[in-house]
């Protein structure tokens, strides 16, 4: 008898069905999860759940979720709820949470705005047909009489960091404190600081730092120090209250200029504040200079012409507009315009110890002056671009992560204040997780230079902002964006055999076992060829099927590599050529020369750079391989820059093309390959120079303790100063007069180190038939240097020294400091101020 | 329970005595070893996302062909018959043949723990995902193999069969892929009904007993539609 599907076996079928459907919709509210990611990522955090823990009154969150939303939107929407559901867990009976659709009601909806829950449209499927739907995803947080909003929770991915941290500011009772370190010359913060603390009050307790009386720490409570500007060295005990409250997890924000200036007399002094070997532990120092940047701010400056005071705006190169933002930090993310004052440049230097972090927040442009020791800040300096080849420079960087201490190692000093007891205490060898900013102006954030709302503020606010936050919360910021990459250090080969061995071992694995069973049971049972044959044309189907694969793989240009082997200390020559000109240099000894017919010494220092950018192009990705094409990158013969180094006998030529879009990449090409590569860095701007720019400009490079006799020539005078031991003595046209030791050195400084302006190659020796004074340096070791002065206009003179292949050009301040008459050479008090 | 694991062990040495299971092994392994080594150094990173990204389609073709002849095949022979002469149950036969097919795939996937061992010798890879992963894996092949196990008892043709699962394995693949079609009042059903929804929430790490029900649920009921439609033919 046949059996058909009778109706009790149907009914059967769908009453199982029902019950699964139920089950599933009940599992759907009763359910349990184990999060087996190595750092719980799907879990609520250790923080979340102390913070949600330790409420000690009712919170409600109120979350206003469309119902229904479409894709993916649906699975944000029961993320949410989870997490949410994971709090109220935690929350001791103190955390609430209710889900409302505000699209059922207009008094929900009104509510929503209320809380600025604001409503986004995306597009969703009704009626069958494509329509803007107005939804709401977001969620208020009421604590009290205070509430807080996520207004639109469009990714999951730092929805526990945003509830985490919203929570914790509806918590808190106090303000966190920042504080600012007083004394050393630093500004005063009811005076100079005033906008800065005004605008900080808002969300932070200002308080002043002391460190000259007591021997007290750093209150634990204080959550961001600030130190502004100091003009006086740091003590010890200074030093030391300062790296402890770095290791005990404190930040710093550091707004440090090296270098004084003061645009109104058009004066710069280098400022001693013994920082360097100290912050250079932490990552960083700022350095010794003073940077000009073309890209000056615009100021006024009044001239007096004939009769008349002329007003002119200028372009002010000493006070930098900040062109060049890091648009990945949080601290400087969309910020544009921003000014500095005679700013100094940043270095950094990763740490061997601890783990710290550097990004770059702000940088200079391309071209930018660096003057170290000495200083020409005057507003009517007029400065040609090609003048500013001094390279990008950082101005500001954060760092985060573990500092080694400064005095690890080392005892506790005494305190300032002669009164206080040295403490005994265990000195902290390594920072808990700590931040730092460094600006390399302090100038900035003081009464004068400070607008109102202006991008100043808001980078200093973000900057507080982000030194003062939670560690605790980076936790959880940084495991959601945890990413795993492979090993960087496997070799090609390594790759290649990996991915062979990948390709077919398992096959070959299932095959052999197929093959050894076959082999057992023919054994067996003789005879079974047909079977055997039809393994084994499984078997060659196999194998071709992964030759072909094999085959068609093709290997995977390499990226991150350098584009070309360059070892910059051991490159010996270097050509580059562009349709304008073609520039040799080479290495002879230790120092470089300019080819041509005479061969000028070159500038070490910008061949270096350019070698190190050169050395540090990496391989980012091709961008096309088509010699039509090459025009558009610039890496063809009209407008590229060919560069040939040589290096051990070997040659390499690479052709520099444009920089990309973003300015922090660059096309470049190998001569005699195809592909034009898209790499890190410009160097192109550091080759594509004139010629000029190649050759040293340093007029004298001498040890100034050195110096034994200086004789200065005047058309009516004769002056010889001569050193006996340590102290000089001076001669006018053989009558001795009291010359003072300290207004010598400072001829004998000048004399030990001049920089030029400019080369002056056509000059004749008629031209210097009659100098306005000829300055005679003779050395401890016989040997001797004679420059003769000859004015060239108002402002410069013409130099001539003596063997050297050319002429320069140095500034009227410069020749001034070396002429000097008897009246200048005696003992004068100081200048005020 | 005796009775289940003997048709299981027999017909897991049948999978083995016949070269069908090899070559669709070896064609199995061969994409996804293209798509996993092609992409490992490309992607750089130390997870397995690769293979959980083609598996689940993969499993749409390869599934239904492993099933395809557990019952259409007997019932086509006509020893269907021969075990009906036996004291054991419908369901005892549907369940030990699935578990030997399962068994197959069992050690498919342990395989492809070759892949998972070269991406924890070249990087930091996170074990428990992994872990994770090939719980879900199993558990997705699980639920496909029931769906064909069914599909194999309705018809004594194997192309048939091949087909009928394909297609069931399809609307279980692409449910979740469309819901930017739907209106909204049913994308929440499609979605759940999805089944790379939900081996994808358990592939990021995450063992949850929602997705669990989804899996057992699934599987029950292809077994129950499968020793059913067995039992239909009882007397044939």
């Amino acid at each position: 008898m046949k059996k058909t599907w009778s109706i009790s076996n149907i009914s059967t079928l769908l009453i199982v069905a029902a019950i699964l459907v139920v089950v599933n919709l009940i599992g759907m509210k009763l359910f349990a999860r184990a999060d087996l990611t190595e750092q719980s990522i799907y879990t609520l955090s250790d923080a979340s759940r102390r913070v949600v823990g330790d409420l000690t009154d009712r919170l409600t969150v109120k979350a206003y979720f469309t119902k229904d939303l479409p894709a993916p939107y649906n699975a944000n929407s029961r993320y949410v709820r989870d997490i949410l559901e994971d709090y109220r867990a935690y929350g001791n009976g103190n955390f609430y949470y209710e889900f409302v659709d505000p699209s059922d009601e207009e008094q929900l909806e009104k509510e929503a705005q209320q809380y600025r829950v604001q409503p986004a449209q995306v597009n969703v499927m009704e009626k069958d047909a494509l329509q803007l739907k107005r939804v709401y995803m977001g969620l208020v947080l009421i604590y009290g009489a205070k509430h807080e909003t996520i207004p639109l929770i469009q990714s999951v991915e730092n929805f526990e960091y945003e509830m985490t941290s919203t929570i914790k500011r509806l918590v808190a009772e106090k303000l966190p404190k920042v504080g600012f370190l007083t004394g050393y010359g630093s500004p005063d913060l009811q005076q100079d600081l005033r906008t800065v603390a005004g605008g900080l009050a808002k969300h932070f307790q200002v308080v002043p730092i002391s460190t000259s009386s007591g021997a007290e720490l750093i209150p634990d409570d204080v959550n961001v120090l600030c130190i502004v500007q100091p003009e006086e060295p740091f003590d010890d005990w200074t030093k030391f209250v300062v790296d402890q409250f770095i290791m005990r997890g404190g930040s710093v924000g550091w707004f440090v200029n090296k270098t004084q200036g003061d645009a109104s007399s058009s004066q710069a002094t280098a400022m001693q504040l013994d920082l360097d070997d100290w912050t250079r532990r932490y990552g960083f120092t700022v350095a010794n200079n003073l940077v000009l940047d073309a890209n000056g701010a615009m100021i006024n400056i009044q001239r007096q012409q004939g009769m008349f005071l002329m007003t002119n705006l200028v372009r002010y190169p000493a006070f930098p507009e900040i062109a060049n933002y890091n648009d990945k930090s949080p601290i400087s993310k969309g910020l544009s315009g921003g000014t500095l004052f005679f700013p100094s440049s940043i270095d950094t230097v990763t740490p061997f110890e601890g783990s710290v972090e550097i990004t770059p927040l702000m940088n200079s442009t391309e071209y930018t002056i660096v003057q170290v020791g000495q200083f020409d800040i005057a507003p009517d300096t007029r400065r040609d671009r090609t003048q500013f080849t001094g390279g990008q420079k950082m101005f500001a960087a954060s760092l985060q992560g573990r500092f080694p201490s400064y005095f690890k190692g080392k005892s506790v000093p005494v305190p300032v204040d002669s009164m206080a007891m040295t403490p005994t205490m265990n000195i902290l060898t390594e920072s808990a997780a700590s931040r730092m900013v460094v600006v390399g102006d302090g100038n900035f954030l003081q009464g004068q230079y400070m607008q109102q709302g202006g991008p100043n503020l808001v980078f200093l606010l973000n900057a507080i902002d982000w030194l003062s936050q939670d560690t605790d919360l980076l936790a959880i910021r940084s495991r959601d964006a945890a990413v795993r990459p492979l090993d960087p250090n496997i070799s090609d080969d390594t790759k290649q055999r990996v991915k062979l061995a990948n390709l077919i071992g398992p096959p070959v694995l299932v095959l052999l076992v197929g093959f050894v069973r076959w082999n057992r049971r023919r054994n067996r049972k003789e005879g079974d060829a047909m079977n055997r044959s039809a393994l084994l044309i499984g078997v060659l189907l196999a194998l071709v099927a992964v030759y072909w694969f094999v085959n068609k793989s093709e290997p995977v240009a390499q990226t991150n590599v350098p584009l070309i082997i360059a070892d910059s200390a051991s490159v010996s020559y270097v050509k580059i050529a562009t349709v304008a000109d073609t520039i040799e240099l080479r290495k002879e000894g230790d120092g470089w020369k300019v080819g041509g017919l005479k061969p000028y010494p070159a500038n070490t220092q910008n061949i270096g750079r350019a070698l190190q950018k050169l050395e540090e192009m990496t391989r980012k990705a091709i961008v096309t391989d088509k010699a039509e094409r090459y025009s558009d990158f610039e890496v063809d013969d009209a407008k590229g820059v060919l560069v040939v180094v040589a290096s051990g006998g070997k040659e390499q030529s690479v052709v520099l093309g444009k920089p990309s879009p973003s300015m922090q990449t660059s096309y470049a090409r190998i001569a005699d390959e195809d592909e034009v590569w898209e790499v890190g860095g410009n160097p192109a701007s550091a080759f594509r120079r004139p010629k000029a720019d190649w050759r040293d400009k340093t007029l004298t490079s001498l040890p100034m303790d050195s110096i034994q006799k200086v004789t200065l020539t005047f058309p009516d005078e004769q002056i010889v100063l001569t050193k006996m031991d340590t102290s000089w003595s001076g001669a006018s046209n053989g009558k001795p007069f009291p010359a003072a030791k300290s207004q010598i050195e400072r001829v004998t400084r000048m004399l030990s180190k001049i920089n030029t302006i400019e080369f002056a190659d056509t000059l004749t020796d008629a031209t210097f038939a009659n100098p306005v004074c000829t300055v005679l340096a003779q050395m401890s070791d016989g040997s001797s240097t004679e420059l003769k002065l000859v004015k060239r206009d108002d402002k410069q003179y013409f130099v001539r020294k003596s063997g050297a292949l050319s002429d320069f050009v140095i500034y009227n301040s410069t020749a001034d400091v070396l002429m000097k008459r008897p009246g200048d050479l005696v003992d004068k008090p100081k200048p005020a101020g | 329970m005796q009775n289940i694991l003997v048709i299981a062990r027999r017909e897991f040495k049948s999978y083995f005595d016949s070269p069908v299971a090899y070559i669709v092994l070896t064609f199995f392994l061969i994409i996804t070893g293209y798509f996993f080594t092609s992409n490992l150094f490309l992607a750089n990173q130390a997870d397995l996302r690769t293979l959980w990204g083609v598996v689940p389609l993969l499993f749409v073709f390869f599934i239904p062909a492993i099933s395809m002849k557990l019952l259409a095949e007997e019932k086509k022979s006509g020893t269907i018959e021969l075990l009906y002469t036996y004291p054991i149950r419908d369901s005892e036969i549907v369940v030990g043949k699935y578990l030997a097919a399962l068994g197959l795939l069992g050690v498919l996937l342990l395989v492809t723990l070759v892949y998972a061992f070269t991406v924890g010798s070249l990087g930091n890879m996170d074990t428990g995902q992994a872990v994770a992963g090939y719980v879900g894996l199993l558990l997705m092949a699980a639920a496909y193999l029931a769906v064909g196990v069914f599909a194999s008892s309705v018809t004594d043709n194997q192309i048939i069969a091949f087909i009928f699962a394909l297609f069931i394995s399809f609307v279980l693949f692409i449910a979740d892929k469309i819901l930017f079609f739907l209106p909204s009042g049913v994308a929440g059903i499609f979605e759940y009904i999805g089944i790379e929804y939900h081996f994808q929430n358990v592939a990021r790490g995450v063992i949850d007993t929602r997705n669990l029900l989804y899996f057992g649920s699934v599987i029950f009921f292809g077994l129950l539609l499968a020793s059913h439609s067995l039992s239909r033919r009882r007397g044939d």
